[in-house]
């Protein structure tokens, strides 16, 4: 096999790098460099729009036809880079628009292969004419298809006071002086223009004029481009570090601003990449523009792979650990209980032994779990630990009711959907299930659904609704309630009550649940003074109580007592 | 030359002979009608029978091929101020790099003209229409985060940003949630109450008779058009839905064939 390495020379820092930025040498590089900046934030800034438009394929066509245009000027006598050059590239940038319009508009051609057709013919009798031209014409194709950077800082300078500036440069600076200003005055003309092409039209803008203008700037940025990059690698100028920015932010203003600091990087690097390998300027420097693509892709912070697959994986871990902590529960291993054997654990929820370790760790860390001394083996629930489980439960349990009774599941449907969506579910939308199901006791299956740890009010402070029976509570207030409770409840009333529906309620007053009516949601409840009243869901979720039975006795939900034997 | 009398009270929107053909089809045969001020008109119809091209051509989206459309008896040109649009919520990207603040701000631009920037004036109006939306605290939420009912509330709030006497928005209600579509149809009544005409399209008819106070009934041609309760009937309705005029669909397909 051919060594490859051979073929890259070494690296070396002050050669490669350093001494192109030294007396002699700095004018050249400073040049080349600036050149290639200009070029590649131009383009870009008008990428930008192509890409939020999805016109990138148009960009591209418009790059490549721009050539017919050089050389028709260059026959008719036009000078290279005059004005005469500008404004015929302008119109082809334009007839290629029409053309493309046209063809797609008349015929069974859809506009992708309209825009093939067009551009590689207009291209392909631009090559052709320069080789029948060729000698009068002062234009070669490599030269026109790849451009020189290097050349750019032989060229006559122009001079502006003490400062000196090559003819290409100088012309692409007012260019980008120019766009930029364009841009900078028809902003949000492009961009409702861009966003929405209807409601631009019915505010009387005309999307397709300013569609043409925005062709024609292209077209005359590309012109700027050519010498320097070539027809070929216009291409890529104009779309990666738009594409580039578009990974990396979702404000347009930022699109710009990343995708000039991506246009800056891979000109320097480029520049220095193709000093070090003897290589076009142009190439390297789309090669440096298109590894910042790689990288924004790999590594944007929102739609990154990396970063998404770190959100996959940390959400496989959480399931983990949560499912852990479920399978404890259901065991029974809480707290004082004789604790699970961790490698039947892992055996019946198909954890391999890391997995199992390091949601061990992870879950010991937060203090969810408590560990036997030896290696581990055995393992339970803490406190903490098991109100997370019981509330994952709950998440599970009231799903799975939700799907059966609201979504009309079979029962033995439910259970895998419910045991994916438990992890995902946020505590607002369980409470919000529980109360429209009428805040279950049990399942479908009559399993016991755990009572909700989240307090309505201040810390401890439940929904009436929220008691089960046998639960014994007091009354300390009344949450989001109707004027004419609030109205009764007044710090100045030495006596506080409500009445509704004939309801006599104290507050400060202790009460016990004795029954529940399902269908309608009633609780019956049994006051101090040996009166009982029905209390409707509606008054329940509104009447605010401080439950007297510490929650740590009663409200263990184990559905295998038999698990204790672990 | 003769002075045409313009009448003392034009109507919002009044269509004359309008013939819309769509990639060389006739959709829309010789429309007639003329809406009356502050009113929320329906157009219903079945799939194809060309309602929201109607509204795009009143609004100059779509060449007629004949007829004319004014606007309180002017060329919708010189009136554009006058009339919103609220295009469909799928027509546009929402992937698109902006906030809700920006997607609203564009209902001023009409206003702004060229090279003005939209300032604390249209800053503040703007957060004055999230609020009459429930979008308030969405201000500068990035539009690839709404849901459906949110981005159509977005688009609601960028039509009353702008302002307009007339409306015309195709297909507000597809695809949103039930306090979405309560919350708009409240503001459409809202809107009424200041005396503004609202045309929109429409394809339930379970709440067409509740939400319109007239409705026009289309099916490539003018079927009724009148208040709710005189046309939203059982045989105007069977006329509207009761399968395609077929002569006229097959006239449509022989035009086509021989234009293109």
């Amino acid at each position: 096999m051919t060594d490859f390495t051979q073929f890259i020379p070494p690296f070396r820092l002050s050669e490669h790098v350093l001494e192109l930025w030294q007396e002699p040498q700095l004018y050249d590089t400073s040049m080349t460099v600036l050149m290639g900046f200009l070029v590649s934030a131009v383009c870009g800034w008008i990428g930008c729009y192509l890409i939020l438009q999805g016109m990138a394929l148009l960009g591209d066509a418009i790059s490549h036809t721009v050539l017919l245009g050089i050389v028709i000027v260059v026959l008719l006598g036009g000078s290279f880079g005059g004005p005469a050059m500008f404004c015929g590239a302008a119109l082809t940038g334009l007839a290629t628009t029409l053309l493309i319009e046209a063809l797609h508009s008349t015929s069974r051609v859809k506009e992708d292969a309209a825009t093939g057709i067009v551009f590689t013919s207009l291209f392909a009798l631009g090559v052709v004419l320069i080789g029948i031209f060729a000698g009068r014409a002062h234009i070669d194709t490599s030269h026109v298809l790849f451009g020189n950077l290097l050349e750019v800082a032989n060229g006559q300078p122009y001079r502006i006071g003490r400062w000196a500036l090559p003819v290409p440069v100088a012309q692409m600076s007012l260019l980008a002086v120019l766009i930029a200003g364009l841009i900078g005055a028809f902003y949000k003309e492009l961009l409702v223009v861009s966003f929405d092409p209807q409601l631009a039209a019915s505010l009387g803008l005309r999307p397709r004029l300013i569609r043409y203008a925005m062709m024609a700037m292209l077209s005359v940025a590309v012109v700027g481009a050519f010498e320097s990059v070539g027809a070929i690698l216009v291409v890529a100028m104009l779309i990666s570090p738009a594409a580039t920015a578009y990974l990396l932010t979702r404000r347009l203003s930022m699109m710009f601003l990343y995708s000039t600091i991506a246009s800056g990087l891979s000109s320097l690097f480029g520049f220095h990449l193709a000093y070090w390998l003897d290589v076009s300027p142009a190439g390297a420097m789309v090669t440096v523009s298109c590894s910042l693509f790689t990288i924004a892709f790999l590594f944007g912070p929102q739609q990154g792979i990396v970063a998404k697959s770190v959100r996959h994986w940390r959400l496989r871990l959480r399931t983990q650990q949560e499912n852990l902590l479920r399978c404890l529960l259901e065991q029974g291993a809480v707290a004082e209980s004789p604790a699970a054997q961790l490698h039947q654990l892992a055996v019946s929820l198909g954890l391999s032994r890391w997995s199992t370790a390091l949601a061990v760790w992870r879950l010991r860390r937060r203090g969810w779990l408590l560990a036997s001394q030896n290696q581990f083996q055995q393992v339970a629930l803490s406190f903490a630990g098991r109100q997370e489980a019981e509330r994952l439960e709950r998440a599970h349990r009231l799903w799975e009711t939700y799907l059966v009774e609201h979504v009309g599941l079979a029962v033995d449907h439910v259970h895998p959907t419910a045991e994916e969506i438990e992890h995902l579910l946020s505590d607002q939308l369980v409470e919000k299930v529980d109360d429209a199901l009428g805040h279950p006791d049990t399942d479908p299956l009559g399993e016991p659904i755990p009572r909700s740890s989240i307090a309505d009010w201040s810390p401890g402070v439940f929904s009436l609704s929220k008691l089960r029976i046998g639960d014994r509570a007091r009354i300390v207030g009344l949450g989001d309630s109707p004027v004419e409770l609030t109205g009764a409840l007044r710090d100045s009333d030495p006596n506080p009550a409500c009445e509704v529906v004939g309801l006599v309620l104290t507050l400060g007053q202790e009460l016990k649940v004795t029954a529940r009516n399902p269908q309608p949601a009633i609780w019956v409840v049994v006051l101090g003074d040996g009166h009982s009243r029905s209390i409707p869901h509606h008054l329940a979720d509104r009447i605010l109580v401080q439950r007297l039975t510490p929650p740590a006795t009663d409200s263990v939900t184990t559905t295998s007592p038999s698990g204790a034997s672990y | 030359m003769s002075t045409t009398a313009v009448p003392p009270n034009p109507p919002p929107i009044e269509v004359h002979d309008l013939t819309v053909s769509y990639d060389k089809k006739p959709v829309l045969w010789n429309i007639d009608v003329s809406f009356p001020e502050g009113q929320i008109i329906g157009i219903i119809g079945p799939n194809g029978a060309g309602k929201s091209t109607l509204i795009k051509s009143i609004m100059g989206l779509m060449p007629a091929e004949s007829g004319w459309v004014k606007v309180y008896g002017q060329p919708l040109a010189r009136q554009r101020r006058l009339v919103g649009y609220v295009p469909q919520r799928e027509s546009v990207d929402w992937d698109f790099p902006v906030t809700v603040r920006d997607v609203v701000l564009m209902g001023t631009y009409g206003k702004l003209g060229l090279f003005r920037r939209p300032g604390k004036a249209e800053r503040e109006l703007c957060d004055h229409c999230l609020m009459q939306v429930g979008m308030a605290a969405f201000a500068d939420r990035q539009i690839a985060n709404l849901s459906g009912g949110q981005r159509q509330r977005v688009f609601l709030a960028r039509a009353l940003a702008q302002d307009s006497r007339i409306y015309l928005m195709d297909e507000p209600f597809v695809g949103v949630d039930a306090a979405t579509e309560a919350a708009i149809i409240e503001l459409l009544r809202t809107l009424k109450r200041q005396n503004r005409t609202l045309l929109v399209v429409h394809h339930d008819l379970q709440t067409a008779p509740e939400y319109f106070d007239s409705m026009l009934m289309l099916n490539m041609r003018l079927v009724a058009f009148g208040p709710t309760q005189e046309v939203f009937t059982t045989p105007l309705l069977q006329k509207t839905y009761g399968g395609r005029l077929t002569i006229l669909s097959e006239a449509a397909e022989q035009v086509a064939g021989t234009r293109r």
